[in-house]
C-alpha cells in the first residue's frame, strides 16, 4: 500500500492460442481485428458456456414440461450477459447486463407462473390449451383475485367462496 | 471483460430479490397505506441518481429507486393475498401513515 509498483502482466502463453476477447494494454488495431473477426453475436450464443447453459436449460424444461418460453428466456438472457461483458460502453453494457438478468430471471418466473395457475393464485386463461387443460381438472380459475381493494380483515371460506361464484358470473 | 454490465445486472437482481422480501414484511408489519411514501422516496432516488458522478453508484441508486417504486405498487396485492391466506395476515394494530385518511380517498396503484 502507498508504494509505486510496476503492474505484472502475465507472460504470454506459448501455445499460440490468444484470448477472444483482447486486453486493454493491446494496440487498438490489433483489438479491432480480433473483433472484427469474432463478431459478438457470435461469440455471445456459440460459446461452450452458454451452449452447455442451454442444453441443460433444454434438459430442465423437458423435465418441467413447459419448455418454449423459458428456453427462450434462457438463451436470450445468457447472449444478454455475453454481450454485455464484451461491451466497453458503459451504458450498453449496464442496460444489456440488466436486461439479461431480468431475462434469466424470468425463464424461472414462467415455471413458478405456471405453478401459480395451477394454486388458483393467477388467473388461467381459457384460450390457452395448457391452462384450458388445468381448468377441466379443477385446478384453476379465471379469478384474478389481486383485482379488489383490501377488506382490512382475512376473509372468511363463505367470503372467498361468494367472490369467486361472482367474479366467474361476470 | 467489462464486468459493469454482469456485475450491474447481479447487483439488479439482488435488489429484486430485497424486493419481494421488503414488500412482504412492510404490509406485515405497516401495511399497505404507507404505498405513497415508497413510491415518493423510490422517484426522488431516481431522479437523485442523475446528480451522482459514479456510474455505479447512478445506476444502483437508479434500480434501487426503480424498485422501490415497484414495490409501492404491489404492497395493495400483498395485503390482498394475506387476506386470502396466501400469506400470514398480521391481526395487529398497524401504524398509520401521516394523511391516511386522504390516501384512503386514493386507488391504489395495481401491476
Amino acid at each position: 500500500m502507498g508504494t509505486l509498483e510496476t503492474p505484472k502482466i502475465p507472460p504470454r502463453t506459448q501455445t499460440g492460442t490468444r484470448s477472444p476477447v483482447p486486453r486493454r494494454d493491446e494496440p487498438v488495431e490489433i483489438a479491432k481485428a480480433v473483433v472484427e473477426r469474432k463478431p459478438y453475436l457470435k461469440m455471445a450464443f456459440a460459446n461452450p458456456y452458454n451452449l452447455s447453459l442451454l442444453l441443460g436449460g433444454i434438459a430442465a424444461s423437458v423435465l418441467t414440461a413447459n419448455p418454449l418460453p423459458a428456453l427462450v428466456a434462457l438463451g436470450l438472457g445468457l447472449a444478454a450477459e455475453t454481450l454485455a461483458a464484451l461491451n466497453h460502453n458503459l451504458n450498453i453494457s449496464g442496460a444489456l447486463g440488466i436486461l439479461g438478468m431480468t431475462l434469466l430471471w424470468d425463464a424461472l418466473e414462467f415455471r413458478r407462473q405456471q405453478k401459480r395457475v395451477q394454486r388458483g393464485h393467477a388467473p388461467a386463461n381459457p384460450c390457452n390449451p395448457r391452462h384450458w387443460r388445468l381448468m377441466s381438472q379443477g385446478q384453476a380459475t379465471t379469478v384474478d383475485w389481486l383485482a379488489r381493494e383490501p377488506a382490512g380483515r382475512p376473509l372468511s371460506r363463505d367470503e372467498i367462496l361468494a367472490l369467486t361464484s361472482k367474479r366467474q358470473t361476470q | 471483460m467489462n464486468w459493469f454490465g454482469p456485475g450491474l445486472g447481479a447487483l439488479a437482481l439482488i435488489v429484486i430479490g430485497l424486493g419481494f422480501f421488503w414488500v412482504i414484511r412492510g404490509e406485515y408489519y405497516l401495511g399497505y397505506l404507507w404505498w405513497p411514501y415508497v413510491m415518493g422516496l423510490g422517484v426522488l432516488l431516481v431522479a437523485a441518481s442523475v446528480l451522482v458522478g459514479s456510474a455505479w453508484g447512478s445506476a444502483l441508486t437508479g434500480i434501487v429507486g426503480a424498485s422501490l417504486i415497484w414495490g409501492s405498487t404491489e404492497l395493495k396485492d400483498q395485503a390482498v393475498r394475506a387476506e386470502l391466506g396466501w400469506y400470514p395476515f398480521n391481526r395487529k394494530r398497524k401504524p398509520q401513515p401521516p394523511f391516511v385518511e386522504q390516501i384512503k380517498k386514493w386507488r391504489a396503484p395495481h401491476l
